[in-house]
């Protein structure tokens, strides 16, 4: 019994690092342009499905995970570029224009792939590890690996680097930002390509362990935004914490049914954003 | 006004035409005339009141759900019907506290909160027939009235819809529109008397109540039901870009939005492309939201108080 | 009876921002608001349009506590205020704007009668089918003065109204609301940046330091007091 809940919650915390990774990336989009932004999960299985393509043609597989992560960042910057023009309107225009975005994207992979799962199949990966109790697939392990990884090179960035530390000082208070001479378009951009090259390596990762169909998209992006509202505005460690929160929840629910999860999950949604606001992390505004 | 005029026109086309087309354009028009229901409903509280929804699903599936459980309990489906929106209403009653949100937070949570219903469909099963659904649903009935062909269903939703129309109207151009119009500047509306809260409550009911009849109405029409179709995002999705692309400050462009997404969908667009239609509708979106502000038909917005010259 | 302000105190976290205020506008009385930046007297205005609720004090409307009133409520009772920044409201005309104060106070018989005596009162009737988004600064300005004429107030409390306004404009404005207050029998609460202006409209005027009442009087009498002058000019005369 006891080891089963431990499995569950292994498993469920090795998808939580995938989440902790969009999770991360949104924040990143959401903190510095006040943007809701649709399209994320999208850009997830673009990577994804770029890294099955260049992976399946031969490229080894860290170079088509990576460049999964390039491609995000690349429709990221485009995804700007398009937002630019509707700037001055209240957010919700960006919002929809983002799911215009995300339904172009989301059946242009669906005409180019079909709506199959696809996965890649690395034996090495599937390989289980055994820590006590608990057995997990080695790719699963890596995966939550590089996700922490990447969670910890983002909170390194902004901490340390200049680029990095006008993207927080945005987040945090526009206007003194810009008086600092902190050109707000620059450091926007440079946060919304970052953060979908979060999403674009989250779904490199996960097709080498799990199946992955476009179609599943708009479910990715939701499931960013719990982990986003869960944390609250705070630092990247704090996201990625919520987000592997939700993991773990949805793991451990999946051995009564899966929908408790989901319940929990969206009633916690919705309760954070009426009862609190700043999150679990955030300090009220 | 202008408005005023097409909608009669698209009426009486609507009311004419029936008997002309074959089934499978009934089919197509039954199936476009709900979603326009919905997209009205949708846009009570999404155009007029300013308040973008992303989880009306929530309502059409309480709908859908209420007349179909009802009907299936023994109810007169005419009956059914109309407490299926009743049932939505009520849900609109429990969400009131989502209304103090604002912008995208308000739109995200009514998508959670669709979210959460559908997730208790499935565990409700002993109500709702859980994740394997609700079958057999007792359809509407008239004596003498064939209501497994098309024609008297398209009627029924016509008129539905003809109860929508007049209503939105009556919200648009009346008291409320203007009230409603001001809550575009919310603190100031406050500053002059505006009962803020109570006019986007009024609005969610309606909104609620016209969105939830749609479900009611599709449930008794197609008489089967299961959690991820009544809830599904398309409900929530479609009358919020239909209401976007047709004009969301006026009456007839939730209609004329969705009746083009559909119809030129099925009749247009599908038969070139496969799945084109949907890259073609987030283009369009793209589009219409970049270099047409107020919508397609925007141009139709009357005004919300007339000037009438100084006497 | 006023509308007044009886000791009224307000905390934000650890900051007092004001302490111990008292103040009474009359019907048909000018009184202004005066203050260095960062005095408290935004927060004032606060309190007495239902915007920010005091921690310590009242205040009254003609005898009765309205202090946790919200602003809507208060509109209605008849203390109707404009906004710094003016907020008209997007997609409607001016006429639009101004209907929308009329009929919802609930203080009209007739708004669109109001509403048209109301762009009357501030010479922008001409505009009345013209968008909002046309309208530049001063007439923005005399929008939202006209606006809250529409409710059929007892008082109006202008928040900064000459800001942003060149002399010519400021001139003008002063004329006009001199002449409305007389003419509609409003009690007039000022608060202001622009001492000259001040000086030459109100009858009474409150000075805040620091979150504190520092003199209180005639627009002669408070000009002299040097109290009033140091807080100005930082000790340097």
């Amino acid at each position: 019994m006891m080891e089963l809940f431990l499995n569950a919650l292994a498993s469920g915390l090795a998808q939580g690092g995938i989440y902790a990774l969009i999770g991360v990336g949104l924040a990143l989009i959401f903190g510095a342009m006040h943007v809701v932004n649709l399209a994320h999960g999208e850009v997830l299985v673009a990577g994804a499905l770029l890294a099955y393509l260049l992976a399946g043609a031969g490229l080894p597989l860290w170079g088509a995970i990576l460049l999964g992560g390039g491609l995000g960042g690349l429709l990221g910057l485009g995804l700007y570029g398009l937002l630019l023009p509707v700037r001055r309107e209240p957010p919700i225009s960006s919002m929809v224009l983002t799911y215009g975005v995300a339904l172009v994207i989301l059946y242009g992979l669906v005409e180019a792939f079909g709506t199959d799962l696809r996965n890649l199949t690395y034996p090495a990966w599937v390989r289980p590890v055994h820590l006590g109790p608990i057995r997990l697939a080695l790719g699963e392990i890596i995966t939550l690996g590089m996700a922490l990884l990447a969670v910890g090179g983002v909170a390194w960035f902004l901490k340390q680097s200049w680029p990095g530390l006008a993207v927080r000082a945005l987040t945090q208070n526009r206007e003194a930002a810009m008086a600092l001479g902190i050109s707000p378009l620059a450091a926007e951009a440079l946060a919304f390509a970052l953060g979908s090259a979060l999403a674009g390596l989250a779904g490199a990762l996960l097709v080498v362990v799990q199946p992955i169909a476009p179609m599943a998209a708009p479910l990715f992006t939701v499931k960013a935004f719990v982990v986003v509202v869960l944390a609250g505005l705070t630092s990247p460690l704090g996201v990625a914490l919520a987000g592997l929160l939700l993991g773990a929840v949805e793991g451990l629910s999946a051995l009564v049914n899966p929908a408790w999860g989901e319940l929990v999950a969206f009633l916690t949604f919705v309760l954070m954003l009426l009862f609190r606001p700043q999150g679990l992390f955030g300090r009220r505004r | 006004m202008k408005e005023r005029g097409l909608l009669w026109l698209l009426f009486a086309l609507l009311l004419i035409l029936p008997p002309f087309l074959d089934e499978y354009l009934r089919h197509l028009l039954v199936s476009s005339l709900t979603l326009a229901l919905l997209a009205v409903g949708w846009n009570l509280l999404g155009g007029f009141a300013g308040q973008v929804s992303f989880g009306h699903a929530a309502f059409f599936g309480l709908g859908a759900y209420g007349a179909g459980i009802l009907s299936k309990a023994g109810l007169d489906p005419w009956l059914a019907l109309f407490l299926g929106g009743g049932v939505a209403f009520l849900g609109s009653v429990v969400a009131l506290p989502i209304l103090r949100l604002h912008g995208a937070y308000f739109a995200l949570a009514m998508l959670a909160y669709a979210e959460v219903l559908r997730t208790l469909a499935i565990l409700l099963e002993g109500l709702t027939g859980g994740a394997a659904g609700l079958f057999s649903i007792p359809g509407l009935y008239l004596p003498g009235v064939d209501f497994g062909a098309k024609l008297a269903n398209l009627y029924v939703i016509l008129g539905l819809l003809l109860v929508g129309v007049g209503v939105a109207f009556r919200v648009r151009y009346g008291p409320l529109g203007l009230g409603l119009a001001a809550l575009g500047e919310e603190e100031a509306a406050r500053a002059g008397g505006v009962p803020v809260f109570r006019l986007k409550a009024q609005a969610l009911f309606l909104s609620a109540f016209f969105s939830g009849l749609a479900g009611a109405f599709q449930a008794l029409y197609i008489r089967f039901l299961e959690p991820p179709y009544a809830f599904s995002l398309e409900w929530s999705v479609y009358p919020l870009v239909a209401s976007f692309l047709g004009g969301r400050g006026t009456v007839v462009g939730p209609i004329l939005g969705t009746l083009g997404l559909y119809l030129g969908a099925e009749l247009g667009v599908k038969q070139v492309l496969e799945r084109g239609y949907h890259i073609a509708t987030g283009a369009l979106v793209v589009l219409v939201v970049l270099f047409l502000r107020r919508g397609v038909f925007g141009f139709l917005e009357g005004r919300y108080a007339v000037v009438r010259p100084r006497g | 009876m006023p509308l007044s302000a009886r000791g009224v105190s307000v905390r934000f976290g650890g900051l007092l921002a004001l302490h111990e205020v008292s103040l009474t506008v009359e019907v048909g009385q000018k009184v202004g608001l005066i203050g260095p930046n960062g005095a408290g007297k935004t927060t004032m205005f606060g309190v007495l349009s239902g915007h920010l609720k005091p921690f310590r004090g009242e205040v009254f409307l003609e005898g009765r506590r309205i202090t946790q009133l919200p602003p809507e409520a208060r509109a209605r009772l008849g203390v109707v205020r404009t906004f710094q920044v003016p907020r008209p409201f997007p997609g409607l005309t001016v006429f639009e704007n101004v209907l929308v104060f009329a009929r919802f106070s609930g203080r009209s018989q007739d708004p669109e009668a109001s509403a048209w005596r109301a762009l009357e009162g501030v010479g922008l009737e001409k505009w009345a089918e013209a968008w909002v988004e046309g309208l530049n600064v001063a007439q923005l300005k005399r929008l939202e003065v006209a606006r809250a004429l529409a409710a059929e107030p007892r008082y109006l409390l202008l928040d900064e109204v000459f800001a942003g306004l060149n002399p010519v404009e400021k001139a003008a404005l002063a004329e006009r609301i001199e002449a409305l207050t007389r003419d509609w029998g409003l009690g007039l609460l000022l608060v202001e940046h622009d001492l000259k202006t001040v000086f030459r409209l109100a009858q009474w005027v409150y000075v805040l330091s620091f979150g504190s009442l520092i003199a209180e009087g005639p627009p002669e009498v408070v000009a002299r007091d040097p109290k009033v002058i140091e807080v100005y000019t930082g000790g340097v005369v």
